[in-house]
Formats: C-alpha cells, structure tokens, sequence
C-alpha cells in the first residue's frame, strides 16, 4: 500500500520535471530564431503589460520578454550542460585514478582540494574569479567547474575504492590486466548509472549559479538577455511592470524545479535497484 | 581536553592558510591583470588631474610596489598578515574600517536569518522527523524541494512585489530601521531552511531509529523528557555539523541579498569592489569572509566536543 | 504461597499467512510468583524470543496473539499499544542485550541511571545522585570515576553493570532479560549470569530468556525447556537439570563440553518433530 503511494508520488516528480524540462527545452529551441526580436528595442513600446501579440508584455527598452526568455534559456542551457560535462569528466577521472591510487599523494592531495571546493561558497567564488578575471561566460564556466566537479569525484572515488578490492578486480590485477583496463571494464559501468542523478541535479544548480551571477551583473554581457540579468535590469519599474520581472522569476524557477524533482526521481530510482 | 586544542589548533592552521591563500590570489590578480596599482592609488588618495609621475613614483615606493617580484610578494604578504589592508582605490578610505562598519550590517542580517530559519526549521523538521513518510515529511519535503529550487533573489522579488509593492506594508529597500530588516531576514531565512528542515528531519529520524531511544522508552521515560534529553541533545550533533556547510550558502545568499535590497553589508561591499575592480576592498573583504567562516566552524567543532567529547566532531553517533 | 506475578495460560501466536498462518509459540502455560527467579531456555527459532516479546508488549504488529498474559492481574493482550507502554519502566523493566547500544552516546552514565529516579520515582535531585552512588557502589562501580564518563569510554562489561544499576533502580520489579549473555566472553557470561542473581535478591522477579545451559545451571530457580514452539519440560532448575526426562534437555546435556560434546542426533529431532 505504502509502497505503491510512493511509486505513484514518484511518477508524479519525473513526469512532472520532465515536462517541465521539455517545456524550457522547447522555449529555448526557438531562441535563435527570435534573437533579432530578443535585441530590437522599441522605446514606442516600453514596459507593455502582457497581450496577444507579446505574450508576456516588454521590458525597460520595449524588448520582447517571450523572445527574450526565449534566447536567455538558450545562453543558460548551453552554458550549464558545458559546465556539467566538464564538470563531470574532470570530476570522473580525477575520481577513478584517485580511488585506484587510494592512500597515494595524489589521492590524499585530491581529497585536500575536494574538502577546500566544497567549503567555498560557490557563488562568491564564482564572484570573486569573474571579477577579478574580467567576467564572461568563459570565466563563469571555469568558476562553476570547480565547485561543480566535486559531486562526480566523490562518486567515482567510493565506487572505485570499493570496486578495486572485489575478488574479480584482484584476479585481473594479478593476471595482468593494466588498471586503465580494468577500471574501464568492470568499474567504470557501476558508476554511469549513477551519473545522470548527479548530471541531472547539476543542471539545477548550475542554472541556480548562473541566473544568480547574472542578477548580480557578472557573466553574460549585456545587452545579451539573460534571466537572472533581465530580474535585475527590471528592478526599477517593478511598481509599473511586474511582469517584466515575474516572467524570468518564473522561467528560473521552473526550469530549476524540473531539473531537481527528475533528479531526485531518478535518485529514488537507483536506490530502489540498488536495494533489489 | 586534548581534543579540543586539536580541534582549535587545526581551524587556526586554516585560518592562516585563508590568509595566505586570498592573499596570494589578490597579488597574482594585481599583477597579472592590466593597470598600474601606484597609479590607481594616486588617483584615489588625490584627484585625475593633480596626479604626477613622481607622485607615482613616491607612491610606488612607499607601498612597495617596485622591485622584483618575489620581493614585492612577500611585502604584500607580511602586510596583509598584519591586517594593514590600505585604501579602497574609488574613494580613499581606509578598508579595515569600512569593512567593520560593513561586518556589523552583515552580522545582523545574518542572525535575523539564522533565526528565522531556525524557527521554521526546526519544529517542522522535529515534526517531520518523528513520523516519517507521514504527512508531515511529505509535505515538508515537497516544500524543500521547491524552495530549494528558488534562487535568493527570485524569493526576495517575490516578497518585495507581494509585501511592499502590493500590500504596502513593508519597505523594498533600505538599512534604517528593524521594519527594513524584515524582507531581507525573511528571505534569507527561508532559503536556508529549505535545507535545514530536511538535515533537522534526517536527524530525528535517525536518532529515533536507535535502540538506545527505544530503550529509554522502555525504561520508561516518555514525553517532553525523553525527546530533550535523548531526541534533540543526539540529533545536534549532525545538525550543527551541517550549519557550518550551511554558512557557506548564508554567504551566498548574504551577497545576493544584500544587493536586491540595498543593504549594506559585506556582500554588497564585496560585489562593489569586484565590479569596481577595487583590489584592495575585494582583499579586505575575501579575508574578513574566510575568517568568518573559518570562525564558524571552529565554533560548530567546540559545540561537538562539549555535546560528545568522546567522539570526533563530524562524525555522527554509531 | 507469594502471590502471582506472571501467569501465562495457553499462549498462542501466529505468523501473518493464508491458512491461518504458521504457529511459532503453541499453547504455553507459565507461572512466575513475585520475587521468583524463572528461566526459559530453547535453542533460536524455538520460539523463546516471541515469547518474551509478548510479556513485554513489544510483538510486532502483524504477529496475532491468542490466550492470556496476566501481569499483575491484567491481561496484557488485552490493553492497548498506548497502555502497555505505560507498564514500560513502572511495571516491567527489558534488560537488553547489547549495552552499547542501549545506553545514550551523548550522556554521562551516572546521569541516566539517575534520570530513571528523578522521572519515575520522583526523587529529588540530591537523592537520585544518593541513590544512584550506592547502586554504583553495590555492583562494584564508582559513581565519581566510571559514572562520569560516557558509554564509548568503559569497557562492555561496566556497561553492561550500568544497565544493571538502571533495572535496580526502575521502580519496576519484574525484570525480562532476553538473552543476556548474547556474545559475551565465558568470563563475563558468568559475572552477568551472577548480577541477573544479585537483582533477584535484590528483591526483583527475573524473568530471563536464554540458549545456554550453563547459564541456566548458575541461575538456578525454575526452569522452562522450549523446543521447537512448545514448552517441553518444567520445573526447579536442579530437579530439570539433574534428572532431564524430555529427549530433547537430555540431548542438550550429552551436547555440554563436561560430558562429551555429543551432538544432538538428527535422527532424534526427526523424531521429535513428528510428536
């Protein structure tokens, strides 16, 4: 009985976030076709309230806001799958040699780096680099990389520490098998079905990063829209136009949630198979 | 006894690393990045026009911005280690003494939010904690995910449309009075309670799952007694833990903040100073927030101790 | 004749299954008299755990009881889960097996024995620290040196002791103990063996569940021999144990190391089982 609730109250959170995703992802895609619609200012038709035409009113500039979301997912999708895909190689094989090395200085001084990364605030980190390194994504990326790439490492590291003493891993040292090929092939495939929990989760947060270092004006240059830039740009005229700021809100919150509750699905989805 | 001096010693030995490490960082950023420090600092003590070289110059050596590099490092670390950290390079001040009046806006903030995040945190987590996978846990759990999947700046805005702009009951921005402490407060409490209330709730049920709780039950001790004296006291020790992992997202959350509502904090001081590229507050204020947090932590690891001094601190009760 | 502490008529209890489910305690009859000292012994699977966690009103939900457990002259099949709690710690005190685990991580142990007189037995505070001093010092414990340390820091035996200073102090005088000797080294086996009958003379009714014959044989008292749901012999340990006329307790004295080792024929428990 317990049982198949939470099977339906899980159903519910995928179905949920996937749609939710599909829904930013399919925004999105039509970015590019309305980035000359995301730039054209129309000072004729500043800060007008939602219609027909304009779905979702204009901004300060008279900007379309639904072309502007439009092409901000796109910079903000981009961007984080980049920084969560380097985030997750680095984090990966750093965590593979790592935990096959276990107890070497490699290893003992990777561990060191993880602890530093995971105690520093990220956003302030993320601050602190792009301002001082002259801001744009490039740096944004890098600064999101180094807090993100801990969560895979960690991962990877357990699994190959307790991978690597499994009685068919020792009999393939012994035989003579190089430790590229062994990881490879038996521990390698324990760690994937982890990753698209972490991966997917990582979207999340990397976003939340993102909107937040574009609120506070580093990042995405403007007059590039970006969500978290478009909340802060619409500041001034929130007694005016609301919805030019509960429109970003709106797409960052919901394209957050979506990442986070098919993350946490798909969480209780491995855990489930692990305990089976 | 002995354990506690480790525990101090080892946060002390970090504090010293934080130094040195934001103060190498901010000397590499100086002189990789284009600019003359001298320079800048001459136009700040002075103004553009009255500037000369040998202004400059005087200004160079008095700073000890000459010399090769290795020298100019450890000039720059030695002063940094004496918490001489100069003059903001826009307008002149002395950064120790900004940063302290800064602190002081910081701190308050930072308590008010503590403190509301620990009254919704804790009684929903302690309430959600004693009967999991009830109603309760489900709904605090619904609710985590949904707050913790809101920025700070999104939760701000959506107080400051609703309380001020609609409603009119609060101010949007300001620093003047407790009523321009509300929305800020409110906002950064609610954002970390989100993760709290889950820590607090894992906590309870865990500690409930224990035989040693079951045996105090059938030892007879029930109520009020019983979830003081053996609930509460052993779900602490994970908790605070946490809170120290947490302060890093108050920080985060403090610099956003701060800026949605024009408070005027170390976050705030902080952002200026990168956006303004003012080398020495971005120094000032990365050494004041390394030792805050080194601080923190070194307090969470005292707490531990003195609430079990058998066992080290982080590690949670068998 | 001291009056009756414990009497168990015709307990019965059944596993959760379609035909009625499978019986894994048949029919027991017990009797345990106030200040009694009672043994039930029975190899694991025979049922002695079931039974104590009937007395105890610890059964788990989906376990169906039937027949009468009259504690004290209350049924306790009959009371609700809220009220066979409130016997917990005031009426009946379970001796747990492991006392690392049972005793609180985060408190000094002279401080929990003394919480069960301040919140049970409403002592002042300068008496429950009196109280809990002579208990210590009774089973050999210093109040001023192990009593101010925490669980993690003595030895399994003083736990173990501390657990012991916790049931005299409970104003509970029926006593269960279910396996206590659980794991223990041969030494400590005895000396807890030899506590469980320091707390009978104390004053308090012992119930204790076991599979050791040994410990049986030190306890002395009366004695239950369970085997396989069913109680198969009873009576004064020394009459049971001298002159054991079940098939089954006399397997389990050839099987004692004094007199031989010899196993318990296969044969036999076929038998046994087809009674």
């Amino acid at each position: 009985m317990s049982r198949s609730r939470s099977i339906l109250s899980r159903n519910i959170r995928l179905s949920t976030g996937l749609t939710l995703i599909s829904v930013v992802v399919a925004l999105s895609a039509s970015g590019p076709l309305l980035e000359h619609r995301a730039l054209d200012q129309n000072l004729d038709q500043r800060l007008k309230a939602p219609s027909v035409q304009m779905p979702f009113g204009t901004d300060a500039l008279g900007r379309n806001i639904l072309a502007r979301l439009a092409s901000g997912g796109v910079n903000s999708l981009v961007l984080s799958s980049l920084c969560v895909t380097a985030s997750l190689i680095i984090g990966v094989l750093l965590g593979l040699t790592s935990g096959w090395l276990t107890g070497s200085l490699l290893d003992k001084s990777l561990l060191r780096l993880v602890d530093i990364a995971m105690a520093f605030p990220g956003l302030l980190l993320a601050l602190l680099l792009a301002g001082l390194l002259g801001g744009g994504p490039a740096v944004v990326a890098v600064a999101l990389i180094f807090t993100g790439w801990t969560d895979y490492f960690r991962l990877a590291r357990s699994l190959t520490v307790v991978g690597r003493t499994a009685p068919y891993v020792e009999a393939g040292r012994l035989s003579g098998f190089s430790g590229f090929f062994l990881l490879r092939r038996y521990i390698l495939p324990k760690v994937l079905p982890h990753l698209s929990v972490l991966a997917t989760l990582g979207m999340g947060k990397t976003i939340l990063y993102i909107s937040s270092l574009g609120f506070l004006g580093i990042g995405l240059a403007p007059p590039k829209p970006e969500w978290g830039a478009m909340i802060a740009e619409s500041l001034p005229y929130m007694r005016q136009a609301p919805h030019a700021i509960i429109a970003p809100a709106g797409a960052i919150f919901l394209t957050i949630l979506g990442f986070y509750l098919t993350g946490q699905a798909l969480a209780r989805n491995a855990g489930r198979q692990g305990a089976a | 006894m002995g354990r506690l001096i480790r525990v101090i010693t080892s946060r002390l030995v970090q504090g010293f690393v934080v130094a040195l490490a934001v103060a190498s960082l901010t000397f590499v950023v100086v002189n990789v990045t284009p600019g003359d420090l001298a320079l800048q600092i001459a136009v700040a003590r002075h103004d553009l026009e009255s500037v000369t070289p040998a202004m400059v110059e005087q200004i160079r050596k008095e700073e000890g911005l000459e010399g090769p590099v290795m020298r100019r490092y450890f000039r720059w670390l030695a002063r940094t280690l004496r918490f001489d950290l100069g003059c903001s390079l826009v307008n002149g001040r002395p950064v120790g003494e900004e940063l302290i009046h800064r602190f002081s806006y910081t701190a308050r903030l930072a308590g008010a939010g503590l403190l509301v995040s620990f009254l919704l945190a804790v009684p929903l987590g302690i309430a959600s904690g004693i009967r999991p996978g009830r109603g309760v846990d489900r709904f605090s759990e619904l609710l985590s995910s949904v707050l913790t999947a809101l920025p700070s700046f999104v939760i701000g805005v959506f107080f400051v449309l609703v309380f001020a702009i609609k409603l009119h009951w609060l101010p949007a921005a300001g620093f003047t009075g407790i009523r321009h402490m509300v929305l800020p407060a409110l906002t950064l409490g609610i954002g970390l309670a989100a993760l709290s209330t889950r820590i607090v709730a894992t906590a309870v049920a865990d500690v409930r799952s224990r035989f040693y709780y079951r045996f105090a039950r059938m030892k007879g001790l029930g109520g009020m007694h019983l979830i003081l004296r053996h609930g509460i006291k052993n779900a602490a020790i994970p908790v605070l833990t946490l809170l120290g992992i947490q302060f890093a997202h108050l920080l985060d959350g403090a610099v956003v903040i701060e800026t949605l509502f024009a408070w005027p904090g170390m976050g705030r001081f902080l952002l200026e100073g990168i956006l303004a590229r003012d080398i020495p507050v971005v120094q000032g204020a990365g050494l004041l927030i390394g030792f805050t947090y080194v601080a923190v932590n070194m307090a969470v690891d005292v707490l531990c101790v003195a609430l079990s001094p058998s066992r080290n601190p982080g590690e949670a009760p068998p | 004749m001291k009056k009756r502490m414990l009497e168990v008529n015709d307990l019965t209890v059944r596993a959760p299954g379609p035909t009625g489910g499978k019986i894994l305690v048949d029919g027991i009859d017990l009797v345990i008299r106030q200040g009694g000292l009672f043994t039930l012994i029975g190899e694991t699977g025979s049922g002695k755990s079931i039974v104590a966690q009937a007395l105890t009103g610890t059964l788990p939900e989906e376990l169906s009881p039937s027949g009468r457990v009259c504690f004290d002259g209350v049924d306790i099949l009959r009371l609700s889960a809220h009220e066979r709690r409130s016997l917990w710690g005031r009426k009946l005190f379970l001796l747990p097996q492991e006392p690392e685990r049972a005793l609180d991580p985060t408190m000094k142990v002279a401080a929990q024995v003394e919480e069960i007189f301040k919140v049970l037995r409403y002592s002042s505070r300068r008496k429950a620290r009196e109280e809990t001093r002579r208990l210590f010092a009774r089973l050999g414990l210093s109040a001023s040196n192990e009593g101010r340390r925490y669980p993690c820091q003595l030895s399994g035996g003083m736990n173990q002791r501390v657990l012991f200073a916790m049931a005299l102090a409970s104003p509970a005088n029926f006593i269960v103990a279910d396996e206590p000797t659980k794991g223990l080294d041969p030494l400590l086996k005895r000396r807890v063996t030899d506590l469980l009958g320091e707390l009978n003379r104390l004053g308090k009714t012992v119930f204790c569940i076991t599979h050791d014959l040994l410990v049986a044989r030190r306890l002395g008292g009366n004695l239950a021999v369970m085997f396989r749901t069913r109680i198969v012999e009873k009576g004064p340990a020394e009459i049971v144990l001298e002159r054991p006329s079940h098939p089954y307790t006399q397997g389990l004295f050839q099987a004692l190391p004094e007199n031989g080792l010899h196993p318990i024929p296969a044969r036999m428990l076929q038998e046994m089982q087809g009674v």
